[in-house]
């Protein structure tokens, strides 16, 4: 007999399977749980937070004292708090106009921000600060790290710098104002119809880009607000490089994303991704995001230790660079634990050639 | 134009309803009078297959599953004898040679110790020869240093190897003849990764990819085509070659998502290579990845796939500029339909879809895929 005879399985090849199949049910309540206790407060919350930065802002080139100056730092960093929290979600509205890039133009191995910011204020045009004609500005002068340039590098700001620090806001303030209402209306509703017709075909398919979008969150995190940062060694660190290295909360970045990534896991009515799984694995991946928690806490020290510092201390880098492998393993165990719940995240999306 | 702005088009045009499950297009009905082989790599949870089947005006016939021992990449047809042939995805080291009328595999070649293969491979137009890229790996010296290949097997010669030559670059993945079949054309991705490190990825700063031309009888090297030096982080990994000779290409970039970068380029016959760009928004809703290219049958407008934008982009061959674009979740696989009946597209969730372009339409295709199954990354149709 021929050794490579008949390999056919007709229907044997597709046999039952043989994990737990989650139900479709439990992904469409998971989906519609997540949009509305983390995507659309998160987004309102951003909304809100743009909003007070733009009017610090204004307090701020009104009159521009430390008192002004310290107020509108804070209203940005609160703003950039509320845009990490909500940072993982990629995809929806979001993506149109931009926005997923132009709040927050990042990374920018180039200096696209600072570059262009300058060219910008060069010319001391104040039409080129109305709204309409900020759009046409590009993209990396739209968002945080504009207004962070300006409040941490460059005040005191002269008059056409705060007039420019005001039309950014704005624009930020336009362009997150709607975010959650973009959710509420018309995206949430791609999570409750499904079909050929519609958005998704059916409860998994749009658990994919949800739940893959969180997950995805993790790979960013490991690979480029650390690896690609700190590089292998510790003469490889480009601090300049880190996320929000002016205003020296790289750091504060990474915690609240991998807050944010807890919550949806496993909120504090325990609710999220773990009501897919059993009390042993959940078991498993507590421990995980403990240990992580634990990790960054330490290196954080209450606000006080900085990414920007600490990865230029021989201890401190080390310890940075674990974290990457870390979040890798936890993204992998999250991916298996899915898969062996009948829950796949895409297939030529995620693992193609 | 997105899928919803074909369905509100359709209805404002009075055209047939769309939706799930519906019957095949007319189209797509008078391009198949007998029957088409569709036959792709697919997964199933863990488990791996050669899947085939015949579509037909109705919809799609049973499939066939021949088991593989691991995920594989693209699935091509002899031209004169009923065989399928299955490579494995990198760093796979098979290649089935599968008889589509029985299901029994005739044949199984096996890359030697210091190989794998790349996913892809053609036969020649008579049929004789089998040419596929290969990566060569280093072990003894540097793990992580390969090189990439091009063999030829001649079937007349129990397969047996007749040529090996460079492919002047690394990560050689898709390939084609031109019409004289003489030249080779390969897509030389230019990323250097560690095959048993889960594929790693070890040269972005520095890569370089390319379109290199060769002769297939002696291996010269005739041609090679970049892009700007700028657009280094562009891997040049697919490619279909049309009737003309012009060479579409989908990419993946490998830089920044945020970077402004092209993800399709076009060779036309006598020109060099460049960039095709469409709008900012359709760039940036590509994802920096492309995964398949087609031509469609008359050779004047290409499609590209790009699964994580879950998107399908149709590109004309004349001017180069975006015609539309086509929603479909986790879509990859291309194959063109005869005339202008367009393209059916595959995805990741088992879906089959054909896109119209001239009637601006996209329908899916009825059939028994099993619940569960993922078409890989190409599709063919012939």
């Amino acid at each position: 007999m021929n050794l490579f005879r008949l390999t056919v399985l007709l229907c044997l090849w597709i046999s039952p399977f043989s994990h737990a199949e989650t139900s479709t049910d439990a992904l469409k309540t998971l989906n519609l749980y997540l949009i509305d206790t983390q995507v659309i407060p998160g987004y309102q919350a951003l909304g809100e937070q743009v909003k007070t930065l733009h009017e610090r802002s204004g307090d701020y080139c009104q009159k521009p004292d430390d008192k002004n100056l310290a107020a509108a730092r804070e209203a940005f960093h609160k703003s950039m708090d509320a845009w990490q929290n909500v940072q993982f979600i990629r995809f929806g509205p979001i993506e149109t106009m931009m926005r997923v890039h132009s709040i927050q133009f990042w990374p920018d191995k180039k200096h696209h921000v600072r570059k262009q910011l300058d060219q910008l204020i060069a010319t001391q045009d104040v039409k080129a600060l109305e709204l309409s004609a900020m759009y046409r500005q590009p993209v990396s002068i739209r968002g945080l790290p504009a207004v962070e340039v300006l409040l941490f590098s460059q005040a005191p700001l002269s008059g056409f710098a705060c007039q420019t620090l005001l039309a950014i806001t704005s624009v930020l303030k336009e362009d997150t104002r709607t975010l959650a209402g973009e959710w509420r209306d018309g995206m949430r509703s791609h999570f409750t119809m499904f079909g050929d017709e519609e958005y998704y075909s059916d409860a998994k398919e749009a658990s994919a880009k949800l739940i893959g979008a969180v997950l995805d969150q993790l790979e960013f995190m490991a690979d480029g607000k650390l690896a690609g940062v700190l590089g292998k060694t510790q003469k490889e660190v480009k601090v300049k490089q880190m996320e929000s290295w002016r205003s020296e909360r790289s750091l504060r970045n990474l915690r609240i994303n991998l807050d944010s990534i807890q919550q949806t896991y496993r909120d504090a009515s325990g609710q999220g991704l773990a009501t897919l799984f059993t009390p042993e694995e959940i078991k498993a991946l507590d421990a995980r995001f403990a240990q992580l928690v634990s990790q960054i806490n330490a290196l954080t020290q209450n606000g006080q230790g900085k990414m920007e510092q600490i990865a230029l201390e021989p201890a401190g880098f080390t310890t940075l660079h674990e974290l990457a492998p870390q979040l890798r393993q936890l993204k992998q165990h999250l991916e298996t634990l899915l898969k062996t719940h009948g829950v796949y995240l895409g297939f030529n999306s995620r693992d193609g050639d | 134009m997105h899928r919803r702005d074909f369905l509100k088009l359709t209805a404002l045009l009075g055209g047939a309803a769309l939706g799930s499950w519906l019957p095949i297009s007319n189209s797509l009905a008078a391009s198949t009078p007998s029957g088409l082989l569709l036959a792709s790599a697919s997964s199933h949870g863990e488990r791996h297959a050669l899947s085939f089947g015949w579509l037909k005006p109705d919809g799609l016939g049973p499939l066939q599953h021949v088991a593989l021992p691991a995920r594989a990449h693209e699935v091509i047809v002899h031209p004169t004898e009923p065989w399928l042939l299955v490579v494995a995805r990198r760093p796979g080291t098979y290649m089935f040679v599968v008889d589509y009328r029985s299901g029994e595999v005739v044949r199984k070649i096996v890359s030697a110790k210091d190989r794998h293969v790349f996913g892809h491979a053609i036969f020649t137009a008579d049929g004789r020869h089998l040419i596929y890229p290969e990566n060569k790996v280093y072990p003894e010296n540097d793990i992580k240093k390969g090189e990439g290949r091009i063999v030829i097997r001649d079937l007349s010669a129990d397969f047996a190897i007749v040529a090996d030559h460079p492919a002047y670059g690394i990560d050689t993945h898709q390939i084609a003849l031109m019409a004289d079949q003489k030249t080779l054309v390969i897509a030389n991705g230019g990323v250097q990764t560690a095959p048993d490190a889960n594929r790693e990825k070890l040269n972005l700063d520095s890569m370089r990819s390319s379109l290199d031309f060769i002769d297939l009888l002696s291996g010269e090297h005739l041609d090679q085509q970049t892009l700007d030096p700028q657009w280094q982080q562009c891997s040049l990994r697919h490619l279909d070659i049309n009737t003309r000779g012009d060479i579409i290409v989908a990419m993946q970039y490998e830089g920044a998502p945020n970077d402004d970068a092209p993800l399709v380029a076009l060779k036309r016959h006598g020109e060099t290579l460049k960039p095709l760009w469409g709008d900012a928004t359709t760039r940036f809703a590509m994802k920096q990845y492309c995964g398949s290219a087609k031509w469609n049958s008359r050779g004047d407008l290409a499609a590209i796939s790009s699964p994580r934008g879950n998107l399908i982009t149709l590109w004309r061959g004349d001017n180069g500029e975006l015609h539309s674009t086509q929603r479909l979740n986790d879509g990859c696989g291309l194959a063109a339909l005869a005339g202008d009946a367009g393209f059916l597209a595959s995805s990741g969730n088992g879906h089959l879809l054909h896109i119209d372009p001239l009637r601006g339409s996209a329908e899916r295709i009825i059939g028994a895929i099993p619940d569960g199954l993922n078409w890989d990354n190409h599709l063919l149709l012939e």
